[in-house]
């Protein structure tokens, strides 16, 4: 039997698993493959991981420190 | 590996961005960090010191520190970050970063700077190839 609202809980699931994985991809990571072999990616915090994403944010021309909504509550 | 002109060393990173419009700047440098071209869109300070962290952080993750591109040792990064996306490839004594918008194909930027160095190498061995006919 069907509960009331099942349809709506289910979107409501869809859009909120959509919303996860959407912030999974966009979330900054260090991937590596040596030798043609598999790729594996750095953990987040490890000196090489964060050496890697201070360059590509300098070559990219992105602030080191990244906390849009702190800035924006700021300045609003 | 014998070095080829700086001309080509310039011309191979502005063919990189002629093949891939989604690469915004790219930089070669040798495996020991020194800066041999750029072109495009890049912060204009400090991309010496820049080329010298990137190839020591390829170095840090080849095996046994070997540098980067050096002893057949090909290692590529891809570093995602908030605003782009960076790319380095380290191959045949060489090391190429690019950097992109974050929407791109991984495989298919690799793949062009592979083009690139390969052909980057194919010169070298030319121009080597041309030297000892001089000499002769």
């Amino acid at each position: 039997m069907r509960r009331p609202g099942g349809r709506l809980g289910g979107y409501a699931e869809e859009v909120a698993a959509a919303m996860r994985r959407r912030k999974e991809v966009r979330r900054p990571r260090v991937r590596v493959r040596v030798d043609h072999g598999e790729a594996r990616l750095l953990d987040d915090g490890t000196p090489e991981a964060e050496g890697l994403l201070t360059l590509a944010r300098e070559l990219i021309g992105e602030p080191p420190a990244v906390e849009p909504e702190g800035e924006r509550a700021g300045a609003g | 590996m014998c070095a080829v002109p700086a001309s080509a060393n310039d011309l191979a990173v502005r063919y990189l961005l002629e093949l891939s419009t989604d690469i915004r700047g790219a930089l070669l440098l040798d495996r020991d960090g020194e800066l041999l071209a750029t072109a495009g869109q890049l912060p204009a300070q400090d991309l010496e010191s820049v080329a010298r962290r990137l190839a020591g952080a390829a170095r840090g993750l080849s095996p046994n520190g070997a540098p980067a591109g050096g002893e057949d040792v090909a290692i590529e990064i891809d570093v995602l970050a908030t605003g782009g996306a960076m790319f380095l490839l380290g191959e045949a004594d060489l090391v190429m970063a690019c950097v992109t918008n974050r929407n791109v194909h991984p495989g298919l930027i690799f793949y062009d700077m592979h083009a690139v160095l390969r052909d980057l190498e194919r010169a070298a061995a030319a121009e080597s190839l041309r030297e000892q006919g001089g000499r002769r």
